[in-house]
Formats: structure tokens, C-alpha cells, sequence
């Protein structure tokens, strides 16, 4: 008797879940949900995009399909939409190249009120899997919980690379992989057991790269992509505190240049025209091919100016790998004489674009609201401002996939103070962005209540194995 | 026959009974008078929220014991419900002790030494800094083992059977006058040792500390009076003492009294990266209206000491008063998990929007300035600040003091003609000081 009770109930509320409700009212506008997950371009592997629907209601139903078949429904109880993951990986790869539409009802007041369809077209690239990321509390000079992590984009799992619990509550910092693989990827780590923990080849190493005589450690750095050498710039960095304003702090370098490490021999080498005490120079990135280095560099400012007089504009050098000689120092954009300063230079893997982020000064844009994605065309040396993808906050580090057509930045749209993951559709041929949307979660309030800034995302084309190697050597 | 009826009365149900309740009264006092610090202190260092991502968030990082703690100590919410819960662990302690030595070997706790666990608890419990999570890890562990023990002993050996070890032990024939003897023996031992390395200068400034935050400034100056008055110095208690002396309309008359040998230093907290200072700063910058430099040190001390009350309250107050209502909402969500704090939360969820209503003046209202806060001294970072917010009385007070125990007379001249927009009687200290400047006094 029980059994058949139970039977009846699960037959029920299965039934409940599955009916469609018809709508009464069709509002003809677009839902408000939150994230704004409209309208967009899609990955054909992503996780489904769960989000909150900001429309007054008891409850909401939510159609997902294609070409007008609704392929599955979900009925949520409350605001919360949760999109199941297999029907939706079903319905992205059956419509890719394609749109899907999704359908919000909400029932208010007894009646059902259907919103216009939103509408994401599925772009036949798939974006690289793994996003890899730094948690950590948006502190200034403290930290405590700290980790690096690797978050599957095809669905909603979290594996943890690295965290500092287990290592005597260190510092992490600066994860890089070479080509986006992840065979290959360095991290620092300060503190007692502290250095630059190199995986390459299957091996892990614990290296102190910086060239002989060279007073500081190696800062921020980028692989060369055939994961032979890393540029990496050596700051000294300070930070000041603003009295008023709505940037609190300033991040600046007192000293910093530029040295290339070899992997293989760890040897470190640089150049007067990349080292020297007149120009701070920062933020590496090798070109694709490995050929030419763009970086940012700037007049050292004397003492006493005001730190907002510090600009860095867009350089390159040519960089001989064979002998180790760097040749040919040129000026790309010269933002300080438009009384703007460029960071975080990135060029696309096909090497016709840099993605880099311009603010109004300083180096450490992370904390300018002021702080936007520009896009220059290396082919023609025209730049603009990705107006697409930017906002009112800071957009900043930003990160290729591996084809190029999907970029990855850290933004602080939502609320000024934590950073948070976008992914937007990047086209190759034309340079044009889609709009940008936030890493999406299996609970879409998770960033509501998450005080920990996402740091440092990172594209990667798959995860880390057996990552407790990189705990056991530091360790050692 | 009576006294030695009386002698026994201790090992009996009734006389263990009367031991605990008696330990219990002690621990209750104690937590509710000389250590009262200790329960206010942990209230305002753990806080359990009601949610699945916290408990899982802090079993991973810090481990269930963490747990287990922080849900006991939201009740110190209320310092006579943290003392009750206290004292009864501590007797809980006492009872498990007594049931393993009374089970375990078969035989009277002639010397009670299950009143040496609760004794060590209540002594280690003295320092602030000792964690209350190795308590209830050491409290569960002596539990499990005691009742592990006593089944396998009842499994292996029977109802009344005694582990091989005491078997072999031929009983004590000692009077029972010993065990009150032992009460007696360690009572006063636990009293020597307990004061011998009481804490004194930890309590005054949690005292302090927790006195300053909710305003009774006649409390703090209470205790940084008596601290001066001893002979020593101490930059926090100057700290304190100077506010505590500014919120009772001391500052001018005795800024000269305690604050000689640190200057003009004693009036603030310098960054020093110290992570044990880090969440004590934001007070005065609050109070003086830098809400910027305040909200740093309120993240260093949140970074420091994760997400408890009074650092998610003031951060959510000064977002709310930066006019930074989401961020202010995200720490109020955090806020709102919690059991005692929920209503706090709700409020100040529903003022989010208006500035105005959290009560924190905004010396640098609408304005940028690029200039870098001194976060080692305060004395350079209080003319910028008066110059942007003339009327801000604290910041002229402090700039006057600090510039006489700076015995910078050409800073102090400079702003003295101000003093009129503040005071209808211009303090003796200020005049009398002006008034040796006129007549060309020296800088010493």
C-alpha cells in the first residue's frame, strides 16, 4: 500500500514538473533575469546558463529549445532557474550554428505571463574547457584563504590546482600555461618553501628564475607557446591609499624590467633596451610564433611626482631565440601622449590582435573602475575601444582561448569591488566581440553571496593532472 | 562515623553531582566577571551562518571541530548564555573525566583528578588566543574514547570487569578526607596558577577594544588610565585613551598627561602590516570621516579574521556611506545567514540606498584626490583633511594635539586662528600655547 502511495506521488509531482503551463498574457518584452544572460553568443560545449528571473511571480517556467520544438522545460518553485545539464549539452550540439530559444513564464496573480523569447545563437567553436582561476578575499596586503582553480566550462565542476591550507597558508600567485596546455604551466608561491613551481613534460620543478645579479624575483610572466622560454617582468611593487575617490589603492612599481628564462637550461638573460633604471617595464607577452615580445613600459618617474603621472604605453621587441638577443625596441601605441596607460597586452593565436586594457594611469588596472578592454589590429595598427564588452567598471585581465574565438576577462561590472569571470565570442576575421556573459554557475545566486574575487582567469584546453604533485613539491 | 560519612559523600552520585554544580558556579563567575573578555572576545571572532556553503566552506578549509565551535559560539551573543554554556562544558568535561576514571579502573576517584581536565580547560581558556575548536576537538575526543573504552571493556570483560592494568593495582587505603584535601589542594593551585599568568594586558584591551566599539568612552578611559597610571606605555592604549578623551571633551586638557613619550604617534595606529592591529585602526578613521582608509583596514582585519559580525557590520556601514549599496549587500547576504545578526542585516539592507541613514560622515564627499594616505602617521594626512572638510572638529582637535606633541608650533600657529569655528572658550592648553608662540617661543 505504502509503495503504490509513494508510486503515485513520484508519478504525480514528475507529471506536475513536466506539464507546460499555457500562457494567459503575453507581455511582449524580454524578461529581466539576472545574470544577463540574453541574446548572446554561445560556446557549442558550455554549461548551462542558470539564472534568476527579476519578475514579480510565485513561480516561473522556463522553455528551451529550437527552431519553435521546445526540447525540455523546467518549472522552478521560486525565481531560480536551474537548467538541466544533459538536455542542455543535447540541445547546444543539436543547434549549433544555429539559435535556440529560451521561453520565461511567470505566474502572477494566478495568471501566466510568457515573455519574448531570448535568443543565443550557438557558435560551431567550442571554448576551451578548463577556466582557471584564483580565489581569494579582495584584501590589500593580507591574505588567508587562497587557491588556484580549475573549473570545467562544459559543466559546473571545481577541482582545486592548488591551495594554501596545505602549504602553510603561502601566497599563490601568477598561474601561466604555455599554449593553453596544461602539460605545461608555472606558478609562483612566496614565502618559507617558497619559488616558481614549473610543470613541464611531466615533471615539476622549484626554480628561483632572475637573471645573475638581478636583486628581484621574477613577477608576472607569459610562456612562449612552444614552452621553451617565459618572459617575465621583475616589479618592485608598492601600493598607496587614496583618501578620497572611488579608487582606494594604487598599485605601482618603484623598478621593474624584462629577462626571458630558458626552461631547459634555467637560465635567465635580458637586454639594455629591456633593463635599466631610466623605463619601468612590464607585462610581458610573447607573440604566437615567438618572434617578437609586447610589453608596457613607461618613463621611471622621479621622486615626489604624483603617481597619477605614470603612463605606460605599448612596446615590442624583437626576440631571437637561438641567441638569446633581443633587437629592434619600438614604440606600438603611445598612450602617455593621450594621457592614457595600457596593461596586460595579449595577442590573439592567429597574431592579428592584441587585446590590451587601458586606463587613465598607473599599471595595476585591476583597481581603476575607469579601466576598459581596447582591441589593436596588428595588421593595420588601427584600436579601439572593445565597446561591446565593456562597462562602467573595471574590465581587465583577459585571456585568449586557443582558437581565438572566445575571450575570457576579469570585470568588475556588478559591483565595483569583486571580479568576476565574462566570456565573450571573439571573430577573427573582423574583430568584432559578442557580448559578454558571466561564468555561469549551477546555483546562479552563487555570486551573490561569493565574497571571494575571481583572479587571474585563464583559458585552458584541459585540467591539470595529478595536481597534489604541486603541493608535494613545495613541500620539499 | 559522620565525618568520615561526610569524607565519603564525595564519590557518590550525589557528592559528583554536587562537584559539578559547584564547578560549574566557579565557571560561570569566572566567564561572567575576570573573564568575561574571553566570551565577548569569541563572539566577536567566529560567526556561524545557516548555510550549506559555509558549512562546507569552513569544514574544508579549517575542519568540523571550527564548526562545532563557531555554532557554540553564536550564543555568546548574549555574555550570560556564552558564561552558562561555558561552565557547563567545563563540568560536561569533569563528568566524562569521572565517568573514565570511575568505569576504567573499577575504582573511587579517590583524587579526583577528573577535576584536573576541567581545571586545565578553564586555564587554557584564559588567552584569547587559545582556540576554542582544539577544546571541543580535545572535549569529543575524550568523550569518544571514554565510551569506546567502557564498551569494550563491558564487551571483553563484563559488567564488572577492571582492565588488566588495575587489576594488577592493589587499592588505595587512604582516608577520605583526602579527596576534599584534593578539592582543597587543587582549588588553590588552580587559583595561584590562574593569576600567576592572568592575562591582564589582553582583557584591558578587549575591554577597551569592546567598549570603544558600542561608545562608553568613561569605560575605556577607565581602563587607559590605569594602564598609564602603572607607569607604562602602549601606542593601542594611547590610541584608545585619545579617543576615549575626545568623546568626553578631555582631548585639549589632557593631551598632555599620559601622551609625552610616544607624541604625536599615540594618537593613531600606524600600518605596520601587523595583522594583530589590523582590526582596531578603522575606528579612529571612521570617526574622523577618512571612510577610504577606514574600509582598508576594516578588509585587512576581514582577510585576517574571515567573515565575522562586527567586521561584515562595519564594512556593509561603510559601502552603504561610500554609496556602495551592492557591495554593502553582498557582506549584509553573508550577515543574514547568521541567527542573531539577521535583523541587523535586514535593516541595514533596507537603508542601503541612503547614505545618510548609517550615521558615518564623509569628510571627502563627490571629491577625488590622488594623494596618497601616510599610512605610518597621521599627523601629514589631517591638514589635507581639514582643508577639504573645515568643519570636521575631531580632525582640528587632533591636528592642534598632534602638532603640539609634535612640537610643530609653525602647524600649530597656522591653524590656531580656526579654533574660534569650534570652541566658544578656546581650551587653556591651546591658548596658553599660542600665546608662547607669540612671544617667539622655541620649538622644545
Amino acid at each position: 500500500m505504502i509503495r503504490r502511495l509513494f508510486l503515485a506521488v513520484v508519478v504525480l509531482l514528475v507529471l506536475g514538473c513536466a506539464r507546460v503551463h499555457q500562457p494567459d498574457v503575453l507581455t511582449g518584452t524580454l524578461p529581466r533575469i539576472w545574470p544577463d544572460y540574453t541574446h548572446l553568443v554561445l560556446p557549442c560545449n558550455i554549461a548551462p546558463l542558470n539564472f534568476i528571473v527579476r519578475e514579480a511571480g510565485s513561480r516561473c517556467q522556463v522553455e528551451v529549445g529550437t527552431h519553435g520544438q521546445v526540447s525540455f522545460a523546467v518549472t522552478s518553485p521560486d525565481s531560480i532557474v536551474r537548467l538541466p545539464e544533459a538536455p542542455w549539452q543535447e540541445l547546444l550540439a543539436a543547434a549549433t550554428n544555429d539559435t535556440v530559444f529560451v521561453r520565461v513564464s511567470v505566474e502572477r496573480d494566478g495568471l501566466w505571463h510568457q515573455y519574448s523569447d531570448i535568443r543565443h545563437y550557438v557558435s560551431p567553436f567550442p571554448i576551451d574547457p578548463v577556466l582557471s582561476y584564483r580565489l581569494l578575499y579582495p584584501g590589500y596586503e593580507f591574505w588567508n584563504e587562497m587557491g588556484i582553480y580549475q573549473r570545467d566550462l562544459t559543466g559546473f565542476g571545481e577541482t582545486c590546482l592548488l591551495e594554501n591550507r596545505r602549504t602553510g597558508g603561502q601566497c599563490m600567485n601568477c598561474h601561466s600555461f604555455a599554449a593553453k596546455s596544461p602539460e605545461t604551466l608555472m606558478l609562483h608561491v612566496r614565502g618559507k618553501n617558497g619559488g616558481t613551481l614549473l610543470l613541464k613534460d611531466g615533471k615539476i620543478s622549484k626554480v628561483q628564475p632572475k637573471p645573475a645579479g638581478h636583486s628581484r624575483s621574477a613577477t608576472y610572466p607569459y610562456w612562449s607557446d612552444d614552452g621553451r622560454h617565459i618572459v617575465f617582468s621583475s616589479n618592485e611593487v608598492n601600493q598607496g591609499f587614496h583618501t578620497a575617490g572611488p579608487q582606494m589603492i594604487e598599485v605601482y612599481d618603484k623598478a621593474s624590467d624584462l629577462f626571458v628564462y630558458e626552461v631547459e637550461s634555467g637560465t635567465s638573460f635580458t637586454d639594455s633596451l629591456v633593463y635599466g633604471d631610466d623605463y619601468l617595464e612590464t607585462f610581458p607577452t610573447f607573440t604566437p610564433d615567438g618572434r617578437q615580445i609586447y610589453f608596457c613600459r613607461a618613463r621611471r618617474s622621479s621622486p615626489g611626482l604624483p603617481v597619477d603621472s605614470v603612463r605606460y604605453g605599448l612596446y615590442r621587441v624583437d626576440f631571437d631565440a637561438v641567441r638569446h638577443t633581443f633587437s629592434g625596441l619600438e614604440c606600438v601605441i603611445d598612450a602617455p601622449a593621450h594621457q592614457r596607460s595600457i596593461s596586460f597586452p595579449r595577442v590573439s593565436p592567429d597574431g592579428r590582435w592584441l587585446v590590451y586594457t587601458q586606463s587613465a594611469y598607473g599599471t595595476f588596472s585591476i583597481w581603476h573602475p575607469e579601466s576598459d578592454l581596447w582591441l589593436l589590429d596588428l595588421q593595420t595598427g588601427r584600436c579601439r575601444s572593445l565597446d561591446e564588452v565593456n562597462s562602467p567598471h573595471v574590465d581587465s585581465y583577459h585571456s585568449w582561448s586557443s582558437d581565438g574565438h572566445w575571450l575570457v576577462f576579469s570585470s568588475k561590472r556588478e559591483d565595483g569591488l569583486w571580479a568576476r569571470p565574462y566570456i565573450c565570442f571573439f571573430h577573427p576575421a573582423t574583430g568584432e566581440a559578442g557580448k559578454p556573459f558571466l561564468l555561469p554557475q549551477r546555483d546562479p545566486d552563487h555570486y551573490n553571496r561569493c565574497t571571494f574575487t575571481y583572479n587571474l582567469p585563464e583559458l585552458v584546453k584541459g585540467t591539470v593532472k595529478d595536481e597534489r604533485r604541486l603541493e608535494r613539491m613545495l613541500e620539499q | 562515623m559522620k565525618t568520615k560519612e561526610f569524607c565519603s559523600a564525595l564519590h557518590g552520585p550525589k557528592g559528583t553531582a554536587c562537584l559539578a554544580a559547584l564547578l560549574w558556579m566557579v565557571c560561570f563567575i569566572t566567564f561572567q566577571t575576570v573573564l568575561s573578555h574571553v566570551v565577548t572576545y569569541h563572539e566577536e571572532h567566529h560567526l556561524f551562518l545557516y548555510s550549506m556553503e559555509y558549512l562546507r566552506h569552513t569544514w574544508h578549509w579549517a575542519g568540523a571541530a571550527t564548526v562545532a565551535a563557531a555554532f557554540l559560539v553564536q550564543f555568546f551573543y548574549y555574555p550570560w548564555l556564552g558564561s552558562l554554556l561555558l561552565a557547563t562544558w567545563l563540568s560536561g568535561l569533569f563528568l566524562i573525566s569521572h565517568r573514565g576514571m570511575t568505569g576504567l579502573t573499577g575504582r573511587k576517584d579517590l583524587f579526583l583528578l577528573s577535576l584536573l581536565p576541567p581545571f586545565a580547560a578553564l586555564l587554557y581558556l584564559r588567552s584569547v588566543s587559545h582556540s576554542l575548536s582544539t577544546l571541543v576537538s580535545v572535549t569529543v575526543c575524550l568523550a569518544a574514547a571514554v565510551e569506546l573504552l567502557l564498551r569494550l571493556r563491558r564487551r571483553w570483560l563484563g559488567p564488572d570487569g577492571r582492565l588488566p592494568l588495575f587489576s594488577a593495582i592493589r587499592p588505595l587505603q587512604v582516608h577520605p578526607a583526602v579527596s576534599w584535601l584534593c578539592v582543597l589542594a587543587y582549588t588553590a593551585g588552580g587559583y595561584v596558577l590562574f593569576w600567576t599568568d592572568y592575562p591582564y594586558h589582553e582583557r584591558r584591551l578587549c575591554v577597551v577594544s569592546h567598549c570603544a566599539g558600542k561608545g562608553q568612552w568613561e569605560q575605556v578611559l577607565r581602563y587607559t588610565s590605569s594602564y598609564f597610571q602603572s607607569g607604562r606605555t602602549n601606542n593601542m592604549m594611547a590610541y584608545y585613551h585619545n579617543l576615549g578623551l575626545y568623546h568626553t571633551g578631555q582631548l585639549p586638557a589632557r593631551v598632555l598627561q599620559y601622551n609625552r613619550p610616544l607624541g604625536a604617534k599615540g594618537l593613531s595606529l600606524a600600518w605596520k602590516g601587523s595583522r594583530d592591529d589590523a582590526e582596531y585602526g578603522a575606528l579612529l578613521y571612521e570617526q574622523l570621516g577618512l571612510l577610504n582608509i577606514a574600509h582598508r583596514w576594516e578588509s585587512e582585519a576581514l582577510v585576517k579574521y574571515g567573515e565575522t559580525a562586527p567586521h561584515l557590520l562595519r564594512l556593509s556601514r561603510y559601502n552603504i556611506a561610500l554609496r556602495r549599496p551592492q557591495v554593502a549587500l553582498r557582506f549584509l547576504r553573508k550577515l543574514r545567514q547568521s541567527l542573531f545578526y539577521a535583523a541587523e542585516a535586514d535593516r541595514l539592507a533596507s537603508q542601503v540606498t541612503d547614505p545618510a541613514s548609517v550615521g558615518l560622515h564623509d569628510a571627502f564627499l563627490g571629491q577625488t584626490d590622488h594623494r596618497f594616505f601616510d599610512a605610518t602617521d597621521l599627523f601629514p594626512n589631517l591638514e589635507p583633511l581639514l582643508q577639504a572638510d573645515p568643519d570636521n572638529r575631531m580632525a582640528y582637535e587632533y591636528l592642534l594635539c598632534a602638532s603640539l606633541l609634535s612640537h610643530d608650533l609653525d602647524t600649530f600657529a597656522r591653524w590656531y586662528g580656526q579654533a574660534g569655528r569650534f570652541y566658544s572658550e578656546v581650551p587653556a592648553v591651546f591658548r596658553q600655547t599660542m600665546e608662547y608662540c607669540q612671544k617667539g617661543g622655541s620649538h622644545d
